[in-house]
């Protein structure tokens, strides 16, 4: 120090006056340990991590299985109930619509057995009339007075037809095409017989 | 070796700085510490090793301070803040505690040049390196440090 010691200079190193250091090698050692420690202590926050980490997991697994073990909406097929018989909804059977419409239909696969066989089944008995005339003649009168002009539809038109009971069914069945035809038929087969 | 020439002298740094010998030891040790896992990084930037020592040693001081003060305000709180009288000590004990508390006030520059220069007797070119910086630089502190010193220790007498 070349500079002189003022009262000053004098009382700043006497404030900065620090008890002695300790002994070199537990300074030493006591650095080492900090070197030492820092990878313990980044362990330790990584166990803590991941100790987190799994208790964060756990609630999540067990939400998840719940989520997947829950049933979804599960959607039942559309059944037909049988209407309540006090309710005042309409029954498919009421609904005159359906009715008719419903009701040739069945007819054309009821009659078969039962009284009217004039449309479908007329066509039919027309091939069968070879076999047996009389029956399906008569029939195919009864068809041709009903006049059911839906069952024209279903009576085969390109039905061979001999020309000997076109005569025939002329004079039966001139106001339906169709009864005249079946009509006409069972009569023409029925006159060879 | 590196730790026996500059330990001593950065324990009474950090013990100055932060006014408890523990702190000051936990200081030490930490600047030691650090500079031993860091010791690549300076190699690679080439600055003068003392300067980059004492930059680890304030670093750590801070710490060391952040931690005392958390630890001086709990004591606080649950003390009720109540204070122990100074009426026991020395005069001279009084004094350096009046001084080190003006040398805080300082810039932080200026504080350096005080504590190296004239707490832990270092000549103007050692105090340069260990600072990182020009001898002249250095002067100019310690003329400044001392005139701002001189007219705080003035007007806290009037």
């Amino acid at each position: 120090m070349s500079e002189p010691r003022d009262p000053l200079i004098e009382a700043i190193h006497a404030a900065g006056e620090v008890p002695p250091p300790p002994a070199r090698d537990a300074a030493f050692a006591r650095a080492m340990r900090s070197v030492v420690m820092s990878p313990h202590r980044r362990l330790n926050r990584s166990v803590i991590a991941l100790f987190a980490a799994a208790l964060l997991a756990v609630p999540a697994a067990v939400f998840a299985e719940r989520a997947s073990q829950t049933p979804s909406a599960s959607i039942s097929p559309i059944t037909f109930e049988t209407p309540d018989p006090g309710s005042s909804i309409q029954r498919e059977a009421d609904d005159t619509t359906v009715n008719h419409e419903g009701g040739n239909y069945e007819r054309a696969g009821s009659t078969t057995a039962t009284e009217d066989r004039s449309g479908t089944s007329g066509s039919i008995e027309t091939e069968h009339s070879g076999d047996g005339g009389t029956v399906s003649a008569t029939d195919g009168h009864d068809g041709s007075g009903s006049g059911d002009g839906d069952s024209v539809i279903s009576t085969p038109a390109p039905t061979p037809i001999p020309s000997a009971t076109m005569d025939s069914s002329g004079s039966s069945d001139g106001p339906s095409p169709d009864g005249g035809s079946s009509g006409s038929l069972d009569g023409g087969t029925s006159g060879p017989h | 070796m590196l730790f026996d020439r500059f330990h001593d002298e950065i324990y009474r740094f950090a013990t100055r700085r932060i006014g408890d010998p523990i702190a000051g030891q936990d200081a030490a040790a930490e600047t030691f510490a650090d500079a031993f896992k860091g010791i690549a990084r300076y190699e690679q930037t080439g600055a003068p090793f003392e300067a980059w020592l004492y930059t680890i040693a304030r670093r750590r001081i801070v710490d060391q301070i952040r931690v005392r003060a958390r630890h001086d305000h709990a004591e606080l709180s649950s003390s009720g803040g109540s204070h122990t009288s100074l009426d026991g000590h020395e005069n001279s004990v009084v004094e350096g505690l009046l001084l080190r508390a003006l040398i805080a006030r300082l810039p932080e520059s200026e504080r350096d040049v005080v504590e190296l220069r004239f707490m832990e007797d270092l000549d103007v070119e050692q105090t340069a390196l260990r600072l990182g910086k020009q001898p002249g630089a250095v002067r100019v502190a310690q003329h400044r440090a001392l005139t701002k010193l001189r007219t705080m220790m003035h007007e806290d007498l009037t």
